[in-house]
């Protein structure tokens, strides 16, 4: 084995030598060369499971892992029996891939009669390179099944929900309305959009070829948490007779729009808040902007002689005066520079108080305001509601002013003692008539009846304020005089429910007309009233704007408010008290 | 042996007393004689149960595995089946859903009852039950007739509350005075109310109101 022995060997042949590596070298090179393989594998080695180890695992991990996003199912809004005025149900998107559509025109006519769509915008929908594309948006689970059962290659689905309002109008004005993106843009939906929307989840698994779940693999599931429901204080069925009852009224008086609102008063919670025109929140974006605005919460007028309620309640509670206290009304009667007369001149009128509210008397009532004076007045006013906010926390809610005191012109005092001058919403004066029913007690307006959480359990909004605005006394004695009001000789005789004792108030208060910075000839016809009127269980508000065809509220809005009221006392089984209104003098002798 | 020998040897001084000690050590040990013993019985057999033991630990292991892991897929599938189910569920769900909710709508609810000749009750009244008095001016209802009225008999006034307020709209022509239904039995028989097809005409029964 030496060298030697083997050269020895070799050359013995007598051959030319061949020339023979050096073994032993080459065992070291081989050797060498295997070290450096072995040890560049090792250094990948270590590389790869311990230095890079963990963050290749996880890469590979997330290769196998897919995250899905459950959304969280939005809050329904409830009327107070629990029916649904707005509902979030499962939907789908239709979506295109354009490369994978052959003959786009086929397509499109085999797609059209399902979606509703224009054959020729679909086929255009259809022709291109873009991999995806909407056909169309939030169609029913059905809808889908139908295109789903033609197989079209290149058509495809995801799933969405849709928010659904089942009685289109009803209550658009409270409910609101969402936008493309299912948040919420008005009303109710937008101010309770973080309580409806919830909290989505997501379910995160590894999954095989297949796309299926890997039993053993790595899972991690948070379920969404659906949103809130929120119960509201309103009536379906009420509502309906309201809104319709406006939508009539509106339209025969040719009027700008109108409102009512119903209460219950001795809760304080709205029953209807309707207006008209109004909109369908099902396709919001199609409709007039002006339209969706709550009316009864958002607009404000000078509330005219619904507002000599609070005036004459106040004069009362001072005990300033009586119902029967008379009050001589001069035809006109100067304050300040102006001369104020009321709506029909009759030359001077021998009137008890009643009898001034009764006739709606303007002179009468700032004779008799001014036996208080314009400070107490206006703590009334304040106590009442007015230039406060109705606590509905309703977004775009306006809550209307009446001058501080100290800045009151001479003319001032007389002008808000009958109603103008001052501004209010719809909702205050119902809840000014509420007062009253409710024996002088103020309860905030609510509109919210509970919030009903996921698991089922229902939270309840913060109580309403009550405040004590007159005693009750005096507010026993408002509601037998705002029953004159409705019987005979009065302003609203077309008010009476048959059978049923009606106290109210008729308003025809002017509108301000801002370019003419003063009193246009359009007026705001109201009358709010209250029913049975011994014991009020339901007021109802009931306010034209801008009528073109009649003008009082007495012919107007007086008989929206009887519609509105029948229906509303039979729903709420609300029976007459069978007792006889007192008949109290109008006039005094003379 | 040797060890003792050694330990032993200081005190052994002649040769022929190492002898003598050993022969004595060897006699004290003797052993029995060797003889012949039967052979051991080896079982066979025992080599091949432990192969068959050691295979059916591996085999119930295997098939154990494999029951688990296709227990594992069937349930996967099995959730994939009702996951496609429940997408199922929930889409006839909203569907069903979305139409209860229109129909029970007042909107279509009004237009159901105008189809069947039904009209708004123009003003509230209540029978109070068992007196019988109305509360409230009943009227009749403005319209025409054009669905054969339902008959109200004794078994379904039966139905209703004890004490409860009707409320109905009928006749003003037919006397509103107290009338008496205490013991009322059989057919609905008081005139004033409904008897027959005719003067069932404009009776509008539409909610009981309980006081």
């Amino acid at each position: 084995m030496s060298p030697s022995r083997s050269d020895r060997n070799f050359s013995d042949y007598g051959t030319a030598p061949i020339k023979l590596g050096n073994t032993r070298r080459r065992g070291t090179a081989l050797i060498l060369v295997s070290s450096l393989i072995f040890m560049i594998f090792a250094g990948r080695l270590v590389d790869l499971q311990a230095i890079k180890g963990s963050e290749l695992a996880s890469a590979a991990l997330d290769q196998r892992l897919r995250t899905v996003f459950l959304p969280a199912k939005r809050g329904s809004i409830l009327d107070s029996n629990g029916a649904p005025l707005a509902i979030t149900v499962a939907a789908k998107n239709v979506t295109a891939d354009q490369t994978m559509i052959a003959e786009p025109g086929v397509v499109a006519q085999a797609l059209s009669p399902i979606l509703g769509a224009d054959a020729d915008i679909l086929a255009s929908r259809l022709t291109g390179e873009r991999r995806s594309i909407f056909l169309a948006k939030e169609v029913t689970p059905q809808t889908w099944e139908k295109i789903s059962a033609l197989r079209l290659p290149g058509i495809f689905s995801e799933d969405t929900s849709r928010r659904i309002y089942p009685s289109g109008e009803l209550a658009a004005n409270v409910i609101g309305f969402v936008g493309a993106e299912g948040t919420g843009l008005g009303g109710y939906e937008f101010a309770f959009d973080e309580r409806l929307r919830g909290t989505p989840g997501k379910a995160t698994f590894e999954r095989g070829p297949g796309g299926r779940a890997i039993p053993t693999g790595a899972s991690v599931r948070v379920d969404a948490q659906a949103g809130v429901d929120v119960e509201l204080t309103i009536d379906r069925d009420i509502q309906y007779v309201a809104q319709k009852a406006i939508s009539e009224a509106v339209e025969s008086a040719g009027a700008k729009d109108g409102s009512v609102v119903v209460m219950d008063p001795q809760s304080g919670q709205i029953l209807a808040l309707a207006t008209a025109p109004t909109f369908d929140p099902n396709f919001a974006t199609q409709t007039a902007e002006r339209d969706r605005n709550n009316r009864p919460l958002t607009s404000i007028f000078e509330p005219g002689s619904t507002s000599k309620v609070m005036t004459l309640a106040a004069v009362i509670n001072e005990e300033a005066a009586t119902p029967y206290t008379p009050i001589k009304v001069p035809e006109v009667l100067r304050r300040g520079d102006t001369d104020f007369k009321d709506s029909t001149p009759n030359g001077t009128l021998r009137l008890t108080l009643n009898g001034v509210l009764a006739k709606s008397s303007n002179v009468g009532t700032i004779l008799a305001a001014e036996r208080i004076g314009g400070k107490k007045l206006s703590k009334y006013l304040k106590k009442f509601g007015i230039g406060q906010p109705t606590g509905l926390k309703f977004p775009g809610e306006s809550h209307g002013s009446v001058p501080e005191h100290e800045d009151w012109s001479p003319t001032s005092f007389p002008t808000i003692s009958f109603g103008q001058g001052l501004s209010v919403n719809s909702v205050q004066v119902a809840s000014v008539y509420s007062t009253i029913a409710n024996d002088g007690l103020r309860v905030e307006p609510s509109l919210v009846k509970r919030f009903i959480h996921a698991d089922g359990t229902s939270e309840q909004p913060t109580a309403p304020q009550t405040t004590r605005v007159v005693s009750r006394d005096t507010a026993i004695q408002m509601r037998v005089m705002l029953e004159s009001v409705v019987g005979e000789g009065g302003t609203a005789t077309n008010a009476k429910i048959p059978g049923y004792r009606v106290g109210g108030k008729t308003g025809t208060a002017q509108v301000i007309d801002a370019r003419l910075g003063g009193y246009s000839d359009e007026v705001v016809a109201s009358f709010v009233g209250m029913a049975p009127a011994d014991n009020p269980r339901l007021v109802v508000g009931v306010f034209i704007s801008e009528p073109q065809n009649g003008r009082y509220g007495g012919e107007l809005a007086a008989p929206v408010f009887k519609k509105v009221s029948s229906y509303a006392l039979g729903a709420l089984q609300i029976p007459p008290t069978g007792s006889k209104a007192p008949k109290l003098a109008l006039t005094f002798g003379g | 042996m040797s060890a003792a020998l050694q330990l032993d040897s200081p005190h052994i001084e002649s040769s022929s007393s190492v002898t003598e000690y050993a022969t004595k050590r060897v006699r004290r040990n003797t052993r029995e004689n060797l003889r012949l013993v039967a052979p051991l019985r080896v079982s066979k057999a025992s080599r091949g149960l432990f192969v068959i033991v050691l295979t059916s630990i591996l085999g119930v292991g295997l098939f154990g595995m494999l029951l688990i892991n296709t227990t594992l897929a069937q349930g996967a599938f099995t959730v994939s089946e009702l996951r496609w189910t429940h997408t199922q569920l929930i889409r006839t769900e909203a569907t069903l859903t979305e139409t209860v909710a229109a129909l029970t709508g007042p909107t279509v609810l009004e237009a159901s009852a105008r189809e069947l000749g039904m009209v708004p009750s123009p003003t509230p009244a209540f029978i109070k039950i068992p007196s019988g008095k109305v509360l409230g001016k009943a009227r009749p209802a403005p319209g025409v007739r054009i669905a054969k009225p339902v008959e109200l008999t004794a078994a379904g006034l039966a139905q209703l509350p004890s004490s409860a307020n009707l409320p109905v709209a009928f006749d003003e022509s037919v006397d509103s005075a107290t009338p008496d239904l205490q013991g009322v039995t059989g057919e609905w028989s008081d005139p004033r109310l409904v008897n027959t097809p005719d003067q069932a005409k404009g009776l509008t029964l539409d909610a009981i109101a309980v006081e």
